[in-house]
């Protein structure tokens, strides 16, 4: 047996007790908020007044005089804009690109997205590398409208989560409908839906997760689709912390998540990830499919697909709601046709569709 | 008796023209589906659109589709036209009044016979073609939309048929009225759209359908790529030998070239009580009568050519 020199067991004995403070320090500075936390956050912050920073203990400052904080905090913008820093990891510079007195905050002109100018940076912290991310709501069916890290935001009576990445801001659209880009080049989000903004918009593949209903609940945002198996509205939920996305392509996923993630594709004009998720037959119809809505915005609107028949080797999916479309200011709705899907090396493919 | 001895002679002397112009028009058209990524920028550079006639005559390869039409076993009917295309072809301002006694010819009144051509009902309808129900068009509609069974009626068409399809199985018309390309020009690059028009006019081409393609009015917002998308049609018609009628030259000398600047999707119409049906001077300075008015020549053109016109022979 080794005869170790008595300093050397202090030493090693220092060195532990050391790791594990700077770990319980690290884990409690990374550690996600809870549900309970934001609801106290949102309750602490819930009468801040506009053009107010507003933190856990309530203590709000005029947008102005604020400073950069790795603290969750409530930042309150007219037109019922509201961005709740969530994870403390972030900063936010926000200025106005009209003059205070000169409203509106928001802009209703359709011609360009101004009034708020928001930038959000990651802070530099040791949780640098942890999802820093924000979410943004909207209530009123007036459009609300900000300039995020340069990308041009319209939200109507919505909500989105926003992460930073890299390679550009990452968009989770929660409810409601979201508009980015410019007017003359607008991309629309539905529910579900998500999309790197970097040098020009992609949809992440994998799709990440979004974040857990009940922190969404503690923020009063109601999510309006819940992309879990089978895909139900979240209201139906058993497991309110389900809402979960483990999307490649169509690997692994059910039938019915396939044709949601197909259909998602087609809103936003996606032919690559469409063709993706089809059968080699179906091919040219998805690049045509992706291609025949992209002179109007289109978005889901209540959609909920679930399996009809399945065997080993094919499947036939239906779906309630519909793709919503705005044409220069007027509405349609499309019914749904059902799908036909086939299996190939494990993976569910769109392989036509039937009414 | 010379006459009759002759006669036989004379008639296959006629069926040899006949069949030796279809298959020389046959020989010179590929009718190869396209393919994505086939086109060629560089072959639109000699095509200017004001170098090409507005009303377009009867091309080889349009009467050769004509002639199969008439040779299916349920013929086209040569008194049914179909109009495909978007909004602006959807439009109650685009040929409807014409298929009622609500329109004037004016000083174009040698246009009358093709009018009454036209005005034959469709099936037990009181519709005819100018104001019968299409289904292959829309507002949106783009190329796209034409060939996707996602637009198609559902009470009418059938499952995974394209709007395309589902328009020529109903309503079995000789020719059709293609108008794209005002949608497409903002969404669309230059190969997509090339691609998806090549596809519908094959597509119609292939149903025995005799296609009538129009260039597109000019889009504000995109003046230039309007032009490439015009040289796009143009091609496209030459490639197929088919008669395109030049719109945005007819519509050159109009007000903002004959399209509505507080909405710039569609073109100018006469305020009531004149309308697009209507050729009088006042109504003659918009998009739509203009549409109508280049619309009728051609047709009135076509049916002269194809001997269908009564008193033709």
């Amino acid at each position: 047996m080794a005869n170790h020199h008595p300093f050397a067991r202090l030493f090693a004995g220092l060195f532990i007790t050391v790791l594990m403070v700077t770990r319980a320090l690290a884990q409690q500075t990374c550690e996600a908020p809870t549900a309970d936390q934001l609801t106290a956050l949102n309750e602490a912050c819930s009468a801040s007044a506009v053009d107010t920073v507003c933190t856990q203990t309530g203590v709000t400052t005029p947008l102005d005089q604020s400073t950069a904080s790795t603290q969750p905090q409530v930042i309150r913008l007219g037109g019922d804009l509201t961005l709740t820093l969530v994870d403390s990891h972030m900063t936010a510079l926000v200025t106005t690109d009209t003059p205070r007195a000169e409203p509106p905050i928001v802009d209703q002109d359709a011609s360009a997205a101004s009034g708020y100018t928001v930038t959000l940076e990651r802070a530099q912290s040791p949780c640098a590398d942890s999802q820093a991310g924000a979410f943004i709501s909207a209530d009123g069916t007036t459009t609300q409208r900000l300039t995020l890290n340069q990308v041009p935001v319209a939200i109507t009576d919505g909500a989105l989560f926003i992460t930073l990445e890299e390679s550009g801001v990452k968009f989770f659209a929660l409810a409601g409908s979201t508009t980015l880009g410019s007017d003359d080049n607008p991309l629309t989000l539905a529910a579900g839906d998500v999309i790197l903004w970097g040098d020009e918009p992609t949809i992440p593949d994998p799709l990440p997760l979004f974040p857990a209903l009940d922190l969404m609940q503690a923020l009063a945002i109601e999510p309006d689709e819940c992309l879990v198996d089978p895909l139900v509205p979240c209201d139906a939920l058993d497991d309110t912390n389900a809402i979960v996305t483990t999307v490649v392509n169509g690997a692994g996923l059910p039938p019915q998540q396939v044709i949601f993630n197909y259909l998602s594709a087609r809103t936003v004009s996606d032919a690559a990830q469409m063709q993706a998720l089809s059968c080699a037959r179906w091919d040219s119809q998805a690049m045509l499919q992706s291609q025949s809505f992209r002179a109007m915005r289109a978005e889901l609107l209540d959609v909920a697909c679930y399996a009809v028949s399945q065997t080993e080797t094919d499947a036939a999916v239906a779906c309630d709601g519909v793709i919503q479309t705005d044409y220069n200011g007027v509405l349609r709705e499309w019914q749904l046709p059902a799908y036909a899907l086939t299996q190939e090396d494990g993976e569910w493919l769109v392989c036509g569709e039937t009414r | 008796m010379l006459k009759q001895r002759f006669m036989p002679l004379f008639v296959a002397a006629c069926l040899l023209a006949i069949t030796v112009s279809a298959s020389v028009a046959q020989q010179v058209v590929d009718l190869t589906p396209p393919t994505f990524g086939d086109f060629d920028p560089a072959a639109l550079t000699d095509i200017d659109p004001a170098d090409v006639p507005i009303v377009p005559a009867l091309t080889p390869h349009a009467r050769l589709i004509f002639e199969r039409g008439q040779s299916r076993d349920v013929p086209r009917d040569p008194h049914m036209f179909s109009k495909v295309g978007d909004s602006m072809t959807a439009s109650p301002y685009f040929l409807v009044d014409f298929g009622t006694d609500a329109y004037d010819l004016g000083a174009y009144a040698d246009l009358e016979p093709a009018v009454a051509f036209f005005s034959t009902p469709f099936e037990d309808t009181i519709k005819n073609a100018f104001n019968r129900e299409n289904y292959a068009n829309a507002l949106g509609f783009s190329t796209a939309s034409a060939l996707d069974s996602t637009w198609a009626v559902a009470d009418v068409c059938e499952p995974n048929e394209s709007p395309l399809a589902c328009e020529y199985r109903t309503a079995n018309a000789a020719f059709a009225l293609i108008m794209f390309g005002t949608n497409d020009v903002m969404t669309f690059d230059e190969p997509l759209f090339d691609y998806f028009l090549r596809q519908v006019v094959l597509e119609t081409i292939n149903a025995d359908v005799v296609p009538v393609l129009y260039t597109m009015p000019i889009r504000p917002e995109a003046p230039q790529r309007s032009l490439i998308f015009n040289q796009i049609i143009l091609k496209i018609g030459a490639d197929y030998d088919l008669p395109v009628i030049n719109l945005v030259i007819a519509l050159d000398p109009l007000p903002n070239d004959g399209i509505d600047l507080d909405d710039t999707l569609h073109l100018t119409h006469p305020e009531a009580p004149e309308s697009a049906a209507s050729f009088t001077d006042d109504s003659l300075r918009t998009g739509y009568t203009i549409r109508n008015l280049v619309t009728l020549q051609t047709l009135d053109t076509l049916l002269t050519e194809l001997d269908l016109l009564p008193g033709e022979t």
